[in-house]
């Protein structure tokens, strides 16, 4: 994921899926496929959630080879489209994704193998299963989509 | 020859079409051949007047029959020696080398579906490579260009296992294969081509100007090919020896005939395993696995198809 969407040039078709905020933060990527007249469209994910996460994978399966996406949704809400996004095939090189708002994390307890969400910052946190206290490591499983906890106290 | 080879006899000989043979290899020394992937392909020697004549072939038999190996070649007007050879000397019963089979067409793991592009001859390395999906259950596209039914090769073979998959574009029937089909290719697909240099690059380029990531963009070149415009040239390699590389040779060739221990692969420029540093000289990158920044930089290339430039080049082997 890089910091500031960027505008990546020369693909017949320009995706974004945002909420409200998502789309401030992706305006200036809207503003440019404009002012190039590159085909575009835009889903807005209002607070209803209108738009489930079926129609969402079938809005994006419908698409061709030459699309770019841009993503934008609380951290929350990101995770789950991203499995969506990459089951139906775009790969990295096809889309941007960013996140806002609180962000948690999942860390994977090294003993019970539970995973426990909190507040991203916390250096040490108790496994809400087995109750371990767990040092928080950088150690990130795509599988698990969390992050490894190591015993705190030996 | 340095390479590891395997030694074969010429088991049976089938003419495909009018410019077309499929020669079946098996082993001599053992019963089984190295299974392979799609499409894999070998490199062929036989022994000729001034050395060994070296050809890349796709292996054309399905992956999982390894008690031999099948190859078809289409005899070139332009040939310098490969073809022209297996077609007008090669007997059944000859004897010949070849080497362990080798895949720079891979098929992609995470493509959700493939779809290939072949025109000519270039249709062989996709029939394993479809036989491999077929297996894997993995969905896949074969648009396939030919002068006309009868010069088609493996029309039949394809009609009867592939043909819900496969759609034929015959010139003579003004049924031409337009890379408009491009368009049409949903999220998740990868693109394979497979056949003439202009054919390659017209699909390639329309796939670029499209915005395909180059990840899903598949290509294979058969052999390298010699522009008229070729110069002779000279190298001089940093351990003192110099050596002259006619207009009519590759680089790679020119060393490997002056006993120099050279490595390499492919031999069309997609491996990157006879890579050298270029210490001085001007270099005509051929080669289409050096990054742009890299053939810019004109401090190494690869000697199976780029020459010089300027009259002489230094090069250091890595």
């Amino acid at each position: 994921m890089k910091n500031q969407p960027i505008f990546v040039q020369s693909k017949r078709k320009y995706l974004f899926l945002a909420d409200q905020k998502g789309l401030t933060i992706l305006n200036p990527i809207i503003e440019q496929a404009i002012i190039n007249n590159d085909s575009f469209e835009v889903v807005f994910l209002g607070k209803q959630k209108e738009f489930l996460h079926t129609d969402i994978a079938h809005w994006l399966s419908q698409q061709k080879m030459g699309t770019y996406l841009y993503v934008c949704l609380p951290w929350k809400e990101l995770h789950p489209i991203k499995l969506k996004i990459e089951e139906v095939g775009f790969s990295e090189e096809e889309y941007q994704w960013f996140g806002h708002g609180d962000k948690s994390k999942n860390v994977f307890c090294c003993r019970c193998h539970e995973i426990t969400e909190v507040a991203n910052g916390e250096v040490e946190i108790n496994c809400q299963y087995c109750h371990l206290l767990l040092e928080v490591s950088d150690h990130y499983s795509a599988l698990r989509h969390a992050y490894l906890g190591y015993v705190a106290k030996l | 020859m340095k390479e590891h080879t395997i030694p074969v006899f010429i088991k049976s000989i089938e003419k495909l079409t009018p410019q077309v043979k499929q020669f079946t290899l098996s082993p001599i020394n053992m019963t089984k051949l190295p299974p392979f992937s799609g499409g894999s392909h070998i490199i062929t020697y036989i022994a000729g007047e001034n050395g060994f004549i070296t050809r890349a072939y796709s292996l054309t038999n399905l992956p999982d029959q390894t008690d031999s190996y099948q190859i078809a070649i289409r005899l070139s007007e332009n040939s310098n020696g490969g073809s022209k050879y297996w077609h007008e000397s090669i007997k059944m019963g000859d004897f010949l080398k070849i080497s362990y089979p080798k895949n720079h067409f891979p098929l992609s793991f995470k493509a959700k579906h493939h779809v290939f592009y072949a025109a000519g001859i270039g249709i062989t390395p996709f029939l394993s490579m479809m036989a491999e999906l077929r297996e894997r259950k993995t969905t896949f596209e074969l648009h396939y260009a030919s002068k006309s039914e009868d010069l088609c090769s493996f029309y039949s073979l394809i009609k009867e296992n592939f043909a819900d998959e496969t759609t034929f574009y015959f010139s003579n029937r003004h049924n031409k294969l337009s890379n408009e089909t491009l368009l049409d290719h949903r999220i998740g697909t990868h693109v394979y081509f497979c056949g003439p240099e202009s054919f390659i690059s017209s699909f390639r380029n329309e796939a670029e100007r499209l915005g395909y990531p180059k990840s899903s963009i598949h290509f294979e070149h058969f052999a390298v090919s010699f522009s008229k415009n070729n110069k002779a040239f000279q190298v001089k390699l940093t351990t003192g020896s110099s050596i002259s590389v006619s207009k009519d040779q590759t680089l790679l060739e020119a060393l490997l005939i002056n006993g120099i221990n050279a490595p390499y692969s492919c031999r069309v420029g997609r491996c990157g395993t006879c890579e050298v540093k270029v210490i001085e000289g001007e270099i005509e990158h051929n080669d289409t696995f050096l990054t742009e920044d890299q053939k810019n930089g004109h401090e190494c290339m690869l000697t199976c198809v780029s020459r010089a430039k300027s009259e002489k080049l230094v090069i250091q082997l890595n």
